[in-house]
């Protein structure tokens, strides 16, 4: 299961994935003794944090600069965690990392309640399709693990969680520097009957992906031995050798003559799998092969968007949805939303961080598909000069 | 083993991606150990049983006799385009690890492999490098810009979001680091292996030239240590790892020598 960890700057998150792993026992003795040869070198206790910010510059400077994955395990299964930087100038670093989850754990200080980027990264988190949520409560240890302080910043947390469409699953009160309530049930919050962290997780359930009708987005298209064999990863659903498939967005109708895995010729291959394919039409990169339903085909979308860098009201950017790649005007930005305030407000410009609603057009018809039936059609990027500058989720 | 194809597809597709870009400008990098041999079987599946780009193996020249006989093996069965980079001049002026490990991977590696791509004018490289074998490396990207020095900017990382990777280069001189392994875990290389019936080499077995030992992790000769093992089955070294709370690259010593030594080999162009 890929776990995520978003949050303001210094409320915890490389502390608590430190303790995780520590606590799992999933720490290597090896990187232990590094740390703490680590942390004696720079005059410190012991910082779990080291355990993912092993840039040297991360270190010296005490802060996350870019996204890492680490694992542990427990009992029931293997996770890998995700940490990201909290500081409002690697934000896409964050977005990078946060991109590669299904479970998103919302950091907050009780010290100091929910901050800029704490909201700004609830939001992302929607925007990217993460709909498992667990709000964390953390350095308890400093309010002297008082029941009053947490009700109030979990009040907070649900308040502007609840204006942002997000329910998360639970609100735990915890230490990562102690351990209290991560892995270990705190002796020090007697009044929390709750679960710890780690059983949350390990009681989460697997999301299962939606079983959808054949999706193939075409990857490219290679000569074997003369032949015009058609290559890429199918998304959804099953194709047999002999089966009628529908082109899209030319909306053709073809025949499977061939399917190739690895040398061989096989009869029939199913999603996750990576295929070679020969139908008796020419296609090419960008096409979407389809059965059973038809996809979405639109020239135009109104969607949520997250930005990396500036979206402008006019200008021309790169779309890309799996494969396919068109210019897209944004006609219009509809909404700007400020996610510190909350507040709409109008704008023809979209800046890093920001989160907004826009128009866009498209040159050539594209083929989408709701996120929640077919999760890689669902979703898109908007690149400027070839660089991923905004990305959205289609609901 | 929905899941294992789900790490196959995903390597496929990063592979397919960075050969259409750059066709038989992209090389395969290759140690001969079981990471780049996983690597090199996937290359193997994604263009239907063939390598149609070069393949690249940096030779220190302190390599251990065994992966010099499995490279022969294996460029012969598997049909390779083998190009071999060597620092000729380094090696003929003592470059040694006595000289300082981060001074000879730089030199005997780092170096080698600039100049190989200065020479063929290689654009990108397929490297096997995973998360989980360093903090350092779980930093990466997919595919991560190197400069026309070979160094890499690891403070202006680009993002990488979902299927989209950053495939296009701008400056002449500037390489592209392809790392279709990242989210392989080392028992999920080895289950693979299993699966997939790929060859490795015997040095990961015990036995092979000492009696209860084994090599996790293959370097050069002078620093590599094997790893006290009777596992001499894939199916012993799957239980080996279930159960280990050893690093993979405990035996490997540039990783630990200086502080941060890691880091500073890869900011110079490591892998």
């Amino acid at each position: 299961m890929n776990l995520v960890i978003v949050g303001h700057i210094d409320h915890g998150k490389s502390t608590l994935i430190g303790r995780l792993l520590f606590d799992t026992k999933s720490l290597p003795k090896e990187k232990l003794e590094e740390i703490e040869a680590s942390c004696k070198a720079l005059g410190k206790e012991m910082e779990f944090a080291y355990v993912v910010d092993a840039l040297e510059e991360e270190r010296k400077n005490e802060m996350t600069i870019d996204t890492t994955q680490t694992f542990f395990q427990t009992e029931k299964r293997e996770y890998v965690i995700i940490d990201t930087p909290g500081h409002k100038e690697f934000i896409k670093n964050m977005i990078t990392g946060s991109s590669y989850a299904d479970v998103a754990i919302l950091i907050v200080d009780v010290s100091e309640g929910m901050k800029e980027q704490t909201k700004r990264h609830a939001y992302i988190l929607k925007l990217l399709g993460i709909g498992q949520v667990i709000v964390v409560i953390n350095k308890m240890d400093k309010v002297n693990y008082e029941k009053g302080r947490f009700d109030k910043i979990k009040e907070e947390v649900l308040n502007f969680l609840e204006t942002i469409g997000v329910t998360p699953l639970c609100v735990i009160p915890i230490s990562a520097f102690k351990g209290d309530n991560v892995v270990t049930k705190s002796i020090n919050m007697k009044w929390y009957d709750g679960k710890t962290l780690v059983k949350v997780l390990d009681e989460l359930e697997e999301k299962k992906r939606r079983e959808y009708y054949f999706r193939l987005p075409i990857q490219d298209v290679y000569e074997i031995n003369g032949e015009k064999i058609a290559v890429g990863n199918i998304i959804s659903g099953e194709v047999k050798r002999g089966d009628k498939v529908k082109i899209y967005p030319s909306d053709e109708d073809a025949a499977v003559l061939k399917i190739l895995e690895s040398n061989k010729e096989i009869e029939m291959v199913r999603y996750p799998k990576s295929v070679g394919i020969a139908l008796d039409k020419q296609i090419k990169r960008g096409d979407i092969l389809a059965k059973g339903e038809r996809p979405v085909v639109v020239q135009k979308l109104e969607a949520n968007i997250f930005c990396i860098d500036k979206i402008e009201e006019g200008q021309e950017y790169s779309f890309a949805c799996v494969t396919q790649e068109v210019e897209a005007k944004v006609v219009e930005i509809k909404e700007k939303i400020n996610p510190d305030t909350l507040e709409r407000e109008s704008g023809k410009s979209l800046g890093e961080g920001d989160v907004g609603r826009v128009v866009l057009e498209f040159q050539n018809p594209v083929v989408i598909e709701k996120f929640g039936n077919v999760v890689e059609l669902g979703r898109f990027v908007l690149k400027k000069n070839a660089i991923i500058i905004a990305g959205g989720t289609i609901r | 083993m929905n899941y294992m194809d789900e790490l196959e597809a995903k390597s496929i597709y990063i592979i397919r991606e960075a050969y259409r870009t750059f066709k038989n400008k992209l090389a395969v990098l290759v140690s001969w150990g079981k990471d780049s041999i996983t690597m090199l079987h996937l290359v193997k599946k994604a263009f239907f049983g063939n390598v149609p780009v070069p393949v690249v193996h940096i030779d220190t020249g302190y390599q251990m006799k065994e992966i010099y006989e499995f490279r022969e093996k294996l460029t012969k069965e598997w049909n390779l385009n083998l190009i071999i980079a060597k620092n000729e001049e380094a090696l003929k002026s003592g470059m040694g690890p006595d000289k300082g490990r981060l001074e000879c991977c730089t030199a005997l590696k780092t170096e080698a492999l600039k100049q190989c791509i200065k020479q063929y004018g290689f654009r990108a490289l397929l490297v096997a490098i995973r998360r989980d074998e360093h903090a350092i490396r779980a930093k990466e990207r997919y595919f991560s810009r190197r400069t026309t020095d070979g160094e890499w900017l690891y403070h202006e990382q680009l993002p990488e979001l979902w299927e989209h990777f950053q495939v296009k280069l701008d400056d002449t001189g500037m390489h592209l680091r392809v790392h279709p392994m990242l989210h392989w875990r080392e028992i999920d290389i080895w289950r693979y292996i299993k699966r997939e019936n790929i060859p490795v080499n015997p040095l990961y077995f015990a036995g092979a030239r000492k009696e209860g030992y084994r090599y996790r992790s293959l370097g050069c000769e002078p620093c590599s240590a094997p790893i006290p093992s009777n596992a001499k089955t894939i199916d012993e070294i799957i239980k080996e790892l279930e159960t280990t709370n050893i690093a993979e690259r405990a035996g490997r010593i540039q990783d630990k020598e200086r502080s941060y030594m890691m880091q500073r080999l890869r900011a110079l162009g490591y892998m």
